[in-house]
């Protein structure tokens, strides 16, 4: 963590508005961003941003600064915002309400991109996998966390890290196989 | 993987500048709330007490559990204690005493006196309470049915009814 960047908590954790007023500015894109991906729904991942960030802002007095980056506070809080809201919801979100303006809006984007089908594709895939193995994937190749930060995010040792995100990442391949899509289809049909 | 590097991508998605204002603006608009310090002796009792009134909770429903409590049976028992139904279970009790008597004292009676010997000689007198063995003497035998003058279930129950 820069010096700056400590300062500003610690001015938070004394109950300075401002400061956290900055450190939502550094930290909020990231947070929406994860939990975008992983609910797929402009509105929910605003309404979850908001509740981690309020949250996090009533509780900033007990924030102890154990030398972890303050980002792996915010995202152990939008993990159990995700859960907390799929186990009130309990209905997952068809992939066809997908919100699709978030994504396609940004130029760059489109030009990154070989086609916006294969951007859909590669979202919507993402979220067929497992919860922690998105989070792993987000946080590792999204957010190019690094496995350590990674582990204090997840609650989990670097080697278990390293061994969810091989299988995340085998998991994500193996939905681009050959075929797989084919098999998917059928499966859903059948 | 192309779709690995595909994913970093997904880095251009950034929330809408106007609700991040409005959101920010709510948000700072809320007190951060007061910690009490770890060690405080309120919050130290606190803790105490409520993790004393789980293990007390936990143990009493083990302790139900383990013992065979059903509830079902319970209220069953409970709504069996009603002084009418009670009267009317007495009343066929009684019934069925007073049937058995009537069956015993017939061959009773005619049994020679001076035959048995009078100390010897067991006789049952029944009375709606209880059964009892008694030894009668001659002078009893002649007058074949007890005077009874114990109260009654049934008494007692109107007793208590009243």
């Amino acid at each position: 963590m820069e010096d700056h960047e400590v300062s500003l908590i610690a001015q938070a954790v004394e109950g300075d508005a401002e400061a956290f007023g900055l450190l939502y500015d550094a930290y909020h894109p990231q947070i929406y961003r994860f939990i975008y991906l992983k609910t797929g729904r402009r509105e929910d991942a605003e309404d979850l941003t908001h509740h981690v960030f309020l949250h996090a802002w009533e509780h900033i007095r007990g924030y102890v600064d154990r030398g972890h980056p303050f980002s792996s506070w915010l995202y152990r809080m939008a993990r159990n915002a995700v859960i907390d809201h799929y186990r009130v919801r309990r209905s997952p979100v068809r992939l066809d309400d997908l919100d699709t303006e978030a994504l396609a809006a940004p130029e760059v984007l489109e030009a990154a991109m070989d086609t916006a089908l294969a951007f859909r594709e590669l979202r919507e895939t993402l979220r067929e996998l497992k919860p922690e193995h998105q989070d792993i994937i987000i946080l590792r190749f999204v957010e190019e966390l690094s496995l350590k930060e990674s582990a204090r995010v997840l609650g989990k040792s670097e080697g278990a890290v390293k061994l969810l995100q091989h299988r995340a990442v085998n998991a994500l391949r193996k939905k681009f196989e050959p075929g797989a899509a084919e098999l998917k289809t059928r499966h859903s049909h059948g | 993987m192309d779709k690995l590097n595909l994913l970093k991508q997904f880095k251009n998605v950034m929330p809408d500048p106007v609700w991040s204002a409005r959101s920010r603006a709510s948000i700072l608009a809320h007190e951060p709330k007061a910690v009490l310090p770890r060690f405080a002796p309120w919050g130290i009792f606190m803790n105490a007490l409520q993790s004393g009134s789980a293990i007390a909770l936990t143990g009493a429903l083990l302790f139900l559990l383990i013992g065979g409590f059903s509830i079902a049976r319970f209220l069953e028992t409970a709504g069996g204690l009603d002084p009418y139904s009670l009267r009317a279970e007495a009343e066929a009790i009684d019934i069925q005493i007073q049937l058995a008597q009537l069956a015993y004292d017939a061959p009773a009676a005619e049994v020679k006196a001076g035959e048995l010997d009078p100390k010897e000689t067991p006789s049952f007198r029944t009375t709606s309470t209880n059964v009892e063995v008694t030894t009668t003497t001659p002078k009893d035998e002649a007058t074949s049915t007890p005077v009874n003058t114990e109260p009654t279930i049934v008494d007692a129950l109107e007793a208590l009814v009243e």
